[in-house]
C-alpha cells in the first residue's frame, strides 16, 4: 500500500487498514493513507469502487447504514475516532461534509446558517448574526446575497445552494471539510467557481473530495488516491499520479479518462 | 375526422362519471343554498348568525349558541388531538422501527373506521358519568364531547402529518446529522420545519371533520342551547341542530335548518380551501 510521504506532524487524518462492511459486502479493503492539513485530497475512481463509503467514514456518517460494520482505525489528531468514547456530535462539527446534492434546509438562508452554531449550543444573537455575514463571506455570497437572508434556502439556484451548503458548514468552524462530488449537479461555470472556492477554503480548511471528473482532480488537488473495488490502488501527489503513475491499474484508468 | 376507437368511447365514460360526482356536489349546493337562503334574507345574514334566541315556533332564528358550540368543541378537540398527533406522527415517521410501524400505524387508522355512533356511545357510558361524578357538572359537555372528538380526528391529524414527514426528503436528516446534529435535533430544526405547511394543512382538514361530526356529538353534547362559558357547559353545535330538528320541522322551521347547513357548508369550504391552498404553497 503506497502512502504519501510526508512530515508526521501535519497529519491530521491517519487512516490505517480499514475494512469497512455492508453486511458481509467488503465495501473497503484495508485502506491506508495520510492526510495532510491544509491541502486537497481527491479520490477518484470507478463507479462502485468505494469513494464516498471511504469519505463517509471519516465522519461516520457510515455508521448510519444498518448491518454496516468496521475494522481498523481513523486518527484524527491522533485520536481514534471508532473509540467508544468519541463524541460524534463533536466528531461531526470538526469534519463536516457537503453532499453530492445540494441539501439546503427549507429555512431562510440565515437560518440554514445559524443551524450548525445552535446545534452546538450557540444562543448568543449577535455571534450567530456574526457567523452568517463571515460563513457566507467565506463563499462568496454574501454581497450577493446580504440584502435577501430571510429568502428561503431552497429557492437559490443550485451552485448557490451548494456554496450555502458550504457556509453552513464552516459556521460551525470545522478543521476538515468533506466534500463528495460537490459540483456533479453544477454547470461548468459554476463548477470553476467552486474549485476556486476550494482552493481558497484551503488555507484555514483540510479538504477530502471525491470527483469523477480527472480534469477537476487535476486542477484542484494536492494528493489523488486512486480507489478500485475497495482497495486504494495509489495514493500520491497529484502531479506524480498523473504525470506518471506507479501502477499499471492506475495509469489504465487515468489515459481512459483523461487526455 | 378523428376515428371512434373502444380507447376513447371508454375515456368519454370516465369523463362523464367525473363529471356527475361534481355534478352531485353542485345540486346539493345549490338545493341546499335555494331552501336555506330565504330564511337567511328574512332574518339577515348577521341578525341569524349572531342572533342568541333559536325559537322556531315563533320564527326567531338566531344561531350564535351553536355557532359558538360547534367552534368550542373543535378547539378542545383540537387541543387534545394536536399534541398526540403531532407526537404518534413524528414518533412514526422519524423514530419507530419498522415492526412497531407495521403495528402502530394501521391501529391508528383503525380508529378512523370505527363508528361515530360507537364513539357516542362509549361516551355517554363512560366518560359522561366520570365528568360529573369526578369534575362536575351533568356530565354532558363541552369537555366530554372534545375529548371523545379528539380521539376521532386523531387518525386524520396523524395520517396527513406522517405523509407530510416522510416527504422530506432524507438528505435533510443527513444535512442535519453531519453537522453534528443528534436525531432529535434534525426532526425539531430541520424536518419538521419542512413538513409545516403539511402539518399546518393536517390540522385544518382535522378541524373540518371535527365542526362536521355530528352523532357522537349529539349523544355527548347536551344540545342546549346556551352558548359555552365553560368547558363543563352543555353545547349545542350546527350539525346537531340539524339533525335534532330534521325529523319534525316544517316550513320555515325547515328552512332555517338549511340555513344552519348553509352556514356549515361555508365553514367547511373555508376550512378545506385553506388547507389545500397551504399543501400546493408547500408543493411549489
Ligand atoms: N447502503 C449500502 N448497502 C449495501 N451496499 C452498498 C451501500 N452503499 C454502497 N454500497 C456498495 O458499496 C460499494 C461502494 O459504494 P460507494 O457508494 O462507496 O461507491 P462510489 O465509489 O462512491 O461510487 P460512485 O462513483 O458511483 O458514487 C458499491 O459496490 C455499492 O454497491
Ligand atoms: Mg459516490
Amino acid at each position: 500500500m503506497s502512502g504519501a510521504t510526508c512530515d508526521e506532524g501535519n497529519i491530521i487524518l491517519k487512516i490505517s487498514n480499514l475494512d469497512y462492511y455492508y453486511g458481509s459486502f467488503r465495501a473497503l479493503k484495508s485502506v491506508c493513507m495520510d492526510i495532510v492539513k491544509n491541502t486537497i485530497v481527491a479520490l477518484i475512481g470507478p463507479s462502485g469502487c468505494g469513494k464516498s463509503t471511504l469519505l463517509k467514514t471519516f465522519d461516520r456518517m457510515s455508521d448510519l447504514v444498518a448491518g454496516s460494520r468496521v475494522e481498523g482505525e481513523i486518527l484524527y489528531k491522533g485520536r481514534n475516532i471508532f473509540d467508544p468514547a468519541t463524541d460524534i456530535t463533536l466528531l461531526r462539527k470538526q469534519i463536516g461534509m457537503v453532499f453530492q446534492h445540494p441539501n439546503p434546509f427549507a429555512l431562510s438562508l440565515a437560518d440554514n446558517i445559524k443551524f450548525g452554531p445552535r446545534v452546538h449550543g450557540e444562543r448568543n444573537a449577535e455571534k450567530l448574526d456574526w457567523l452568517v455575514e463571515s460563513s457566507l463571506r467565506a463563499v462568496g455570497l454574501w454581497d450577493h446575497l446580504k440584502d435577501r437572508l430571510d429568502k428561503k434556502a431552497t429557492e437559490l439556484q443550485a451552485d448557490e445552494q451548494q456554496r450555502l451548503c458550504i457556509a453552513r458548514l464552516i459556521a460551525v468552524e470545522p478543521e476538515v471539510l468533506l466534500m463528495d462530488e460537490p459540483c456533479s449537479t453544477l454547470d461548468p461555470i459554476a463548477t470553476l467557481n467552486i474549485e476556486e472556492l476550494m482552493r481558497e477554503l484551503k488555507k484555514k480548511y483540510t479538504i477530502v473530495t471525491v470527483t469523477h471528473n480527472m480534469q477537476q482532480a487535476a486542477r484542484v488537488s494536492d494528493y489523488s488516491g486512486f480507489m478500485l473495488m475497495g482497495e486504494l490502488i495509489e495514493y500520491s501527489k497529484t502531479s506524480s499520479i498523473f504525470s506518471n503513475p506507479r501502477d499499471k491499474r492506475t495509469d489504465d484508468y487515468i489515459s481512459g479518462h483523461y487526455g | 375526422m378523428k376515428k371512434i376507437t373502444g380507447e376513447t368511447i371508454i375515456g368519454k365514460i370516465l369523463l362523464m362519471i367525473a363529471l356527475s360526482s361534481i355534478g352531485a356536489l353542485f345540486l346539493i349546493t345549490v338545493f341546499i343554498f335555494a331552501e336555506g337562503l330565504p330564511v337567511i334574507f328574512k332574518t339577515g345574514f348577521a341578525a341569524f348568525i349572531t342572533g342568541m334566541k333559536w325559537k322556531p315556533t315563533r320564527e326567531i332564528f338566531g344561531i350564535l349558541p351553536m355557532i359558538a358550540g360547534s367552534f368550542a368543541i373543535m378547539a378542545g378537540a383540537m387541543i387534545v388531538s394536536v399534541p398526540f398527533a403531532l407526537c404518534c406522527s413524528i414518533y412514526l415517521a422519524e423514530f419507530a422501527g419498522d415492526l412497531m410501524r407495521r403495528v402502530v400505524k394501521p391501529a391508528i387508522e383503525l380508529l378512523a373506521g370505527i363508528p361515530s355512533v360507537v364513539y357516542g356511545f362509549i361516551g355517554v357510558t363512560v366518560l359522561v358519568p366520570f365528568i360529573k361524578n369526578y369534575i362536575g357538572g351533568n356530565g354532558f359537555s363541552v369537555l366530554g364531547c372534545s375529548l371523545v372528538l379528539g380521539v376521532m380526528v386523531l387518525p386524520t391529524i396523524t395520517s396527513i402529518s406522517y405523509d407530510a414527514l416522510r416527504a422530506v426528503p432524507v438528505s435533510y436528516r443527513e444535512g442535519a446529522l453531519a453537522l453534528g446534529a443528534t436525531r432529535w435535533q434534525a426532526v425539531k430544526m430541520a424536518v419538521v420545519p419542512a413538513a409545516s405547511s403539511g402539518i399546518i394543512a393536517a390540522v385544518i382538514l382535522g378541524m373540518g371533520r371535527a365542526i362536521g361530526e355530528t352523532m357522537a356529538v349529539i349523544m355527548i353534547a347536551g344540545n342546549s342551547l346556551i352558548v359555552p362559558l365553560s368547558p363543563l357547559d352543555p353545547v349545542r353545535t350546527l350539525t346537531s341542530n340539524i339533525a335534532l330538528e330534521m325529523g319534525y320541522a316544517s316550513g320555515s322551521h325547515r328552512q332555517a335548518l338549511f340555513a344552519t347547513g348553509v352556514v356549515l357548508f361555508i365553514i367547511i369550504m373555508a376550512l378545506n380551501v385553506l388547507a389545500s391552498r397551504i399543501i400546493n404553497r408547500a408543493v411549489k
